[in-house]
């Protein structure tokens, strides 16, 4: 089960690749359900960009009357819609107008038509109001969440090992000092100072994780602390001393290895953390900025339109929490099996 | 007892002097200032007179020192953007909202935390356990922005029970301590589960058990309060949670609370109104830790004798 | 007419490895008045035993098989909760092993105290009050009145085990069921309790079962004993005949293979010289080896070694290590412990010096000061004429070669992500011994062998091994170096006597065989005269008293010396038969 959502956020990479350049020339379309095309005013030579961009051709004929039809039959509402397709009685690419007699053709002089392109691929979660696809957007909004949770848990992993492992290792009142300096920090509203971060300096992403990351590394350091000072007093580290085993070695084969399990677990648990704070931000809109996605901003979007479209936030919603859910399962998982080995050991 | 709670109280002067003056001090270092947004005042006689009104003319050093000498007494400042009212009286009125807020869910996350904790805890390894457990990872990994808006689509909007939205009756207060306490609730489910485990499974339990003592003596009398000491070390980051909760969950509910007020103020850059809740939120969360603190120490007197 | 009659009972486990019959169909009887002794090693189940009485048997895993116990016309096995809960702890109560943690630490004394007075509703809490003052007071704690609003932790271990005694004797009960209550202690505090046991028993009239590991504790305090093996009862019966005429082999192995005060073996007996163990069917079927008494015989013909007294390998005099003693951070150092305080003595080449003493006299101290793993404050170590003390790193590195250290928990003293082969040949690698990686494994391979281990088991990792195993391991890693000299750090504290007697063999042969030289530092009196030739008795940081290991038992100089032979529990045949008249 786990293992099953952890794979969703590694899928992601791959459908933004081919989706992401769709997005672009997507325009707004607002029905779900029935969505096939997508279609928006240009003129020929846009037309033409847009299709050569796409990897496909201008619309055909039957293409137009699936847009037409997309209320169930051609009536009143369509008549003098006009729209680009390629294939109009052998020519090239037509302007053509919907009339209650079908489809006539119009002059190419026309400025602009609906330039129109059939998804070749349904709209699995739907779109949202500017007629995005949705799943198009949380792979590329799970990117954004999912980058930072590595890298502000990276930054905070930096931080927090350095500072604990200097500190347990010198002990006495340096580490003194720098584990009271902690508690101060600890005492402090840090969500807030976040929030201050991302309102002084300017929104970017790599401020975001700056942020985040300086925040979050204070747990990782007293546990990287703790755990060296208790493998200083483990009897084979004196062992390894009494040996004549030089200091770089200690550090290298004996204590490194053995403050892994716990850093490990604590990592694939502050990853979550992080996303959630990003997620968290983001939904206060203080976070990524469109026309950039994550999963929070995708959630504060969906939460705006709620009643007329639930699905635009209980999809990323679900998302979001599948993904928390996996990585804490992870962390538990890995904890539970570490442990066992300690205490063993 | 006393000795330390006057010590930390003291200790908190500084903390709070150097959270004041990183505030003020990022805040006045940016670009853009509160009157450059949205519409910015192009008369430039006005925006001096603006400006001459908040003491912003002055050099930044003496703002700075008028600042402290303000907040020395207690005096937070105008707000930028409340036109004619200081920020103090801002905090006064949305502190008790949000204050309100807190408790419910405190008492929300407390009692269904807690509750599921034991119970799990007493019925280990079997449905009992397996259910509230796995009830709590669900809590966590749902952040309080996607449950609220869900408890609001299920019961505001499809089964109508609640409003969507206000903070006027009892009814109100529901579905906002339950969004901002149901996460909390899991994590001292979790805690409490682990901390009555470890405990159950000590030497002196069974010195219990051995005296005589019925289970539920065994369980009240000597296993809570070990077992509870994980809960109370939580509460002090829990508030701190709480409160970044709030910005949400007041956001969501359209509560006029001071996380709102925060956030709002924090976009306008309106700067006496984040320094002061800033600062507010500061002595809050000092305070509270040294509540946990005390308890702590009453809880466990071999932290008394250090 | 017994006052608890055990008939085939049976607790196992099951566990996700299969099922662990723990205790196998046991049955004895406790005579009224009278102490029982249950005698086992770890694993042998005479703790699930008591426990199965008491109900604390966890269930699951465990699960009380069959058989029953009767007390006073109940069942304890088959009553109903509530019936067990009303004899537990009234009329039966419990002392446990470790004082520090059976007491709650969040309780004061006096709660913990009257409880079960209260429970039981035997008194009001005024009058419990008063009771437990007047139990504390009979326990041997002074200012009762005044300490016992105490917390737990506020009081030393010894204190700890009186207050766990007032606690099960407070509502004066029929039986005492004590689960190894000495073993967590220093030896004399352990006379002391036994001496205090003793006295209670006397006065008070109570039943006693008391469970041990250690023979000498039966001998002191046994009337009865009962020896379990492996969830069985192998041999139960008078404590003299038990000690004068063992019938089953395992028994007599238990009782040769401890270091005793006026034994003269060079090599200890073990338990394999006598127990020959079979599997029949999948039962494991307990006979004694034909050859036992010969052998025996052969073990103390066994020549010792001639040492020259004027080469000294090690030379200390004046040693002192202190550590700096702080209040609080900002506070300048309040003091210095002085943790060694000015010791001097030397050690011959290929003899074995014993450091006694009890916990925090220093001794471990002294032992790393020697190796420079913690800094000497003053005074001199000289080590094969070449003064050491104070040696960084750098210097001490060729001398890491010829001194080393083995430590008392062999779970701690090897590192678990290290397979043996990897602990084994870092430390050669390092100094340069091996000229490659294949030489350094069959060197590897060859110390496992003289430690007597397989050498199959060097792609192993630690935690694949019991505690026994692991310090010979360590063994192995301090051997790999080739050193002239060791220090035993109570190197052999944490196990079963039988493993004891194993590991004690095995540091002789090698001293033999290598000529090494030992600084044996232990707590017990009895091992350190098996190991030692000479040794030095230490009392807060100095040595009272040193010599020749034979002269100072026979005739100790110091009334703290003769106090630790004294705490020493009596087990000669002799001794017991005047106890039991």
């Amino acid at each position: 089960m786990g293992g099953l959502s952890i794979i969703a956020p590694w899928i992601a990479p791959y459908g933004y690749e081919t989706q992401n350049l769709e997005l672009k020339a997507v325009p707004p379309q607002l029905s779900w359900n029935t969505m096939q095309a997508v279609y928006g005013r240009c003129t020929l030579e846009q037309a033409r960009t847009n299709a050569e961009q796409l990897g496909g051709a201008l619309g055909k004929i039957e293409n137009a009357q699936v847009a037409a039809l997309l209320h169930g039959t051609i009536d009143e509402r369509d008549y003098g819609e006009t729209m680009w397709v390629s294939d109009w009685q052998g020519a090239g690419p037509k302007r053509i107008e919907i009339s209650s007699d079908g489809f006539t053709p119009l002059d190419d002089a026309g400025d602009e038509a609906t330039f129109l392109y059939l998804h070749s691929r349904a709209h699995w979660l739907g779109t949202d109001e500017l007629g995005r696809d949705l799943f198009t957007r949380l792979l590329y909004g799970g990117r954004v969440s999912l980058m930072v949770g590595l890298c502000a848990t990276s930054v905070s992993l930096t931080i927090g090992v350095l500072f604990g492992a200097v500190a347990g290792y010198f002990g006495g009142r340096t580490d003194d000092l720098m584990m009271r300096f902690v508690d101060v920090l600890y005492a402090l509203p840090f969500t807030i100072f976040v929030i201050l971060l991302t309102v002084i300096f300017e929104r970017n992403i790599w401020n975001l994780f700056l942020a985040i990351g300086a925040v979050e590394w204070l747990t990782m350091s007293r546990i990287v602390r703790g755990q060296v000072l208790t493998l200083r007093q483990q009897e084979f580290i004196e062992a390894a001393i009494a040996l004549g085993i030089p200091r770089w070695r200690i550090i290298w084969r004996h204590i490194i290895p053995n403050c892994l399990g716990p850093v490990i677990v604590y990592t694939t648990l502050t990853i979550p953390v992080v996303m959630l704070l990003e997620a968290f931000l983001s939904f206060l809109g203080l976070g990524v900025q469109p026309p950039m996605s994550s999963w929070g901003l995708l959630i504060r979007d969906g939460s705006k339109v709620l009643e007329e479209f639930p699905w635009l936030m209980i999809f990323p919603g679900s998302v979001l929490a599948a993904t928390l859910f996996s990585l804490n399962f992870l962390g538990d998982g890995l904890r539970d099996a570490l442990d066992v080995r300690i205490s063993k050991d | 007892m006393w000795k330390l709670i006057a010590f930390r109280l003291l200790k908190a002067i500084p903390v709070l002097l150097i959270v004041a003056t990183l505030t003020f001090f990022m805040l006045r270092l940016t670009k853009g200032g509160p009157f450059d947004q949205e519409k910015p005042i192009q008369d430039e006689a006005i925006r001096k007179q603006l400006l001459a009104h908040y003491g912003m003319d002055k050099p930044l050093g003496s703002q700075y020192l008028d600042f402290i000498t303000n907040l020395a007494q207690g005096d937070l400042g105008p707000s930028f953007k409340h036109q004619g009212r200081q920020v103090n009286e801002v905090i006064a009125e949305a502190f008790p909202r949000s204050a309100e807020l807190g408790l419910w869910s405190l008492a929300v996350a407390m009692a269904l935390g807690l509750a599921a904790g034991l119970i799990a805890s007493l019925k280990k390894n079997s449905f009992l356990d397996y259910c509230p457990m796995a009830l709590a990872m669900i809590g966590i990994c749902v952040p309080t922005f996607v449950m609220g808006p869900l408890l609001i689509l299920s019961f505001s909007l499809e089964l109508e029970w609640f409003n969507a939205s206000g903070w006027n009756s009892f009814k109100d207060r529901i579905l906002p301590a339950l969004t901002l306490g149901g996460a909390y609730a899991a994590y001292i489910a979790r805690l409490t589960r682990g901390g009555m485990l470890e405990v159950l499974s000590q030497d002196y339990i069974r010195t219990a058990h051995a005296k005589g003592a019925s289970p539920a003596r065994v369980i009240l009398h000597h296993g809570l309060r070990g077992g509870l000491l994980p809960v109370v070390a939580f509460l002090g980051p829990a508030a701190a949670g709480l409160l970044a909760g709030s910005f949400v969950v007041e956001t969501i509910f359209q509560i006029p609370g001071l996380g709102r007020h925060f956030v709002e103020a924090a976009f306008n850059r309106d700067y006496t109104m984040v320094t002061g809740t800033v600062l507010f939120f500061a002595t809050l969360i000092i305070l509270f830790n040294l509540i946990v603190d005390v308890v702590q120490i009453w809880l466990n007197p071999r932290l008394r004798s250090t | 007419m017994a006052i608890l009659e055990v008939e085939n009972l049976k607790t196992w486990f099951h566990t996700r490895d299969g099922v662990v019959k723990a205790v196998d169909g046991i049955s004895f009887d406790l005579a009224p008045g009278k102490i029982l002794g249950i005698v086992g090693e770890s694993g042998s189940g005479k703790s699930v035993t008591v426990h199965s009485l008491m109900g604390l048997v966890p269930q699951p895993p465990g699960r009380i098989e069959g058989g029953s116990a009767h007390f006073d016309g109940s069942d304890l096995i088959r009553c109903a909760p509530r019936e067990l809960r009303a004899i537990r702890g009234k009329r039966i109560a419990m002392i446990f092993q470790d004082p520090m943690t059976s007491l709650n630490p969040y309780l004061r004394i006096s709660e913990q105290l009257i409880e079960p007075l209260l429970i039981h509703g035997l008194a009001e809490r005024e009058e419990a009050l008063k009771k437990a003052i007047a139990m504390l007071e009979k326990v041997g704690i002074k200012d009762a009145a005044e300490r016992i609003h105490s917390y737990p932790h506020e009081f030393s271990g010894g204190m700890r085990q009186r207050v766990m005694i007032a606690m099960a004797l407070i509502t004066d009960p029929e039986v005492l069921i004590a689960d190894e209550p000495t073993t967590a202690l220093d030896v004399t505090v352990q006379a002391q309790i036994l001496r205090l046991l003793k006295e209670l028993q006397a006065d008070l009239g109570v039943s006693v079962i008391f469970i041990t590991h250690d023979l000498g504790v039966i001998a002191e305090l046994a009337d009865r004993v009962v020896v379990m093996y492996r969830g069985h009862i192998v041999e139960q019966g008078d404590v003299l005949s038990i000690f004068d005429q063992p019938q089953h082999p395992y028994t007599k192995g238990l009782l040769a293979c401890r270091p005793r005060l006026e034994s003269t073996f060079k090599v200890l007996p073990t338990v394999s010289d006598y127990l020959d163990e079979m599997e029949v069917d999948g039962q494991v079927e307990l006979s004694e080896k034909p050859d036992a008494a010969a052998h025996i015989e052969s073990l103390q013909q066994v020549a010792d070694q001639e040492i020259d007294e004027n080469d000294l390998l090690l030379e200390v005099s004046g040693l002192q290590v202190h550590f700096p003693e702080r209040a609080g951070f900002f506070s300048a150092p309040k003091g210095v412990v002085k943790a060694v305080d000015g010791i001097s003595f030397t050690v011959p080449r290929g003899s074995t010096l014993g450091l006694v003493g009890e916990s925090g006299c220093g001794k471990t101290t002294t032992g790393r000061a020697i190796l420079n793993l913690v800094a000497p404050t003053e005074g001199s170590v000289q080590f094969a004429g070449q003064e050491i003390a104070g040696f960084d790193a750098a210097a001490m590195l060729p001398l890491r070669k010829r001194m080393q250290i083995i430590f008392q928990d062999p779970y701690s003293s090897l590192n678990p992500r290290l397979t043996i082969e990897q602990a084994l040949a870092e430390p050669m690698a390092v100094h340069g011994i091996g000229r490659h990686h294949a030489e350094r494994r069959d060197r590897a391979a060859a110390l496992l062998d003289e430690v007597g281990l397989d050498a199959r088991f060097l792609r192993r990792y630690p935690h694949e091994f019991s505690g026994g195993q692991r310090q010979r391991i360590c063994v192995a890693r301090a051997l790999s170096l080739e050193p002239e000299f060791i220090v035993c750090d109570e190197a052999v504290s944490a196990m079963d006597v039988s493993v004891q007697a194993q590991v004690l063999n095995l540091l002789k042969e090698l001293q033999l065989r290598r000529n090494l030289t030992y600084i044996f530092i232990s707590h017990d009196l009895s091992v350190v005269k098996f190991m030692a030739d000479t040794m030095a008795v230490m009392e807060g940081g100095r040595i009272i008293e040193q010599g020749c290991a034979e002269e100072i038992y026979a005739n100790p100089s110091e009334a703290y010396t003769r106090r630790l032979i004294d705490a020493i529990p009596r087990d000669s045949v002799s001794f017991i038969r005047e106890r039991v008249g």
